[in-house]
């Protein structure tokens, strides 16, 4: 509940755990969950987050906050929907069709006039939406909202410093400095030879590609383990953990009994374990997400983003936004 | 369908559920030998780091979820 309430001040909102809090909280312990319903619609009345952030509240929790409140914010978060699946950046999320039906059934309990409303204006809401364009607001109106409330842009962290007596190259991996993409195109073209390989059911030829990924892992485990400049993400997430993991899927893809044998030659003892979790899951029809270092470090520059879905069968993978 | 289990292995973790299975079949059912090998993992993921050890049983907690376990799940995670 602390951090609920100290979040607003570092301009960051956990608006998940929030919901996830006053799903925790006790049936009879109305109070906190209205407390955490009031921050968050202040937040958004002071415009640093969507009202969609409060949809998952008011769905869950309607009947004990403030029925002005919920009532305001229903019709905005539906047009929110609306915008969204009109004007979507990779595809349709189908947005308002799911929350249609959550929402509309509770203000029409709240209010039924202002439901049948909605319901008689929806033609015409999307087409103003249409119109109104992608964006509720315009450059302009954000930076002259950003000076009214005295928004401080984030400091940017610290450029970092690869200590002295540290081999590892900058912003690569095995490669040196100035080819920023060296170990990126290694691994995708391992992965592209590999499936060639597999297409035309070439399996000597398919395991020599393997081997080429196997030598790739460990040279990219050089890095992540470097004790001058470790990596300091979790081990999960280390590029040489996905690299070992990524391999050995294709690996699965000759026999089950061969990458059990190849996963054995993994040096490192918790990959090793990591992997074949990976496995046994993908075994069950769970395929891993593949995180790009780029996304979950903030250390340094891990590197580029690999292609997997250009190089792998989608079978064989999750996408990590899951956007299927 | 039964699967030999590791002596020592999580009494949650033994049961081989009735799971989907998409490669051809092998020698060995994959779907059991898959529960072997994570009823294993999650068993030496003890000795880990914490975080490979909460990898992997969040790995073995969501097949538990998979198939209806809600109480091995559970298990799972307080272990964790």
């Amino acid at each position: 509940m602390d951090a609920v309430r100290r979040a607003p001040a570092d301009n960051w909102f956990p608006f998940g755990p929030a919901v996830a809090l006053m799903k925790a909280s006790p049936v009879q312990n109305v109070t906190v969950r209205r407390e955490i319903f009031a921050v968050t619609y202040a937040i958004y009345r002071k415009r640093q987050a969507s009202a969609t952030s409060l949809g998952p509240m008011i769905e869950e929790f309607w009947r004990e906050l403030p029925r002005d409140q919920v009532l305001e914010l229903i019709p905005i978060i539906l047009k929110e929907a609306i915008r969204g699946d009109i004007y979507f950046i990779k595809r349709p999320m189908h947005a308002y069709e799911g929350l249609k039906p959550q929402l509309l059934p509770i203000l029409r309990e709240l209010d039924s006039a202002k439901a049948e409303q909605w319901e008689r204006d929806e033609k015409q809401t999307f087409e103003e939406i249409r119109k109104a364009g992608p964006s509720w607001a315009d450059v302009a109106e954000i930076r002259r909202r950003q000076e009214s409330m005295d928004v401080t842009p984030a400091l940017s962290p610290a450029p970092y410093k690869k200590p002295s007596g540290s081999p590892k190259p900058r912003g690569v991996a095995a490669c040196s400095e100035n080819e920023p993409r060296c170990q990126q195109n290694r691994v995708e073209h391992a992965l592209e030879s590999i499936e060639e390989h597999l297409k035309k059911n070439e399996m000597d030829l398919a395991k020599a590609g393997i081997n080429r990924g196997y030598r790739i892992a460990p040279s990219q485990g050089k890095l992540d383990t470097d004790p001058l400049d470790p990596n300091q993400v979790s081990k999960t997430h280390w590029p040489s953990t996905v690299n070992w993991e990524v391999f050995s899927l294709m690996a699965s893809r000759i026999s089950p009994e061969y990458v059990l044998q190849r996963v054995k030659e993994i040096p490192d003892s918790e990959i090793r374990l990591l992997t074949r979790a990976m496995l046994a899951r993908m075994w069950f029809d769970h395929r891993p997400i593949f995180p790009c270092p780029g996304l979950h470090n903030n250390y340094h520059d891990e590197g580029a983003c690999i292609a997997y879905q250009k190089y792998m069968p989608r079978e064989l993978f999750s996408w990590a936004n899951n956007w299927e | 369908m039964a699967a030999a289990v590791p002596p020592g292995a999580l009494t949650a973790l033994s049961p081989v559920p009735q799971a989907s299975q998409k490669n051809p079949p092998a020698a060995v059912p994959l779907d059991a030998m898959a529960w072997q090998m994570l009823v294993a993992a999650f068993e030496e993921s003890k000795t880990a780091s914490p975080a490979v050890h909460a990898q992997v049983a969040l790995d073995s907690a969501k097949q538990l979820d998979q198939d209806n376990k809600k109480s091995d799940e559970a298990v799972v995670l307080r272990e964790a």
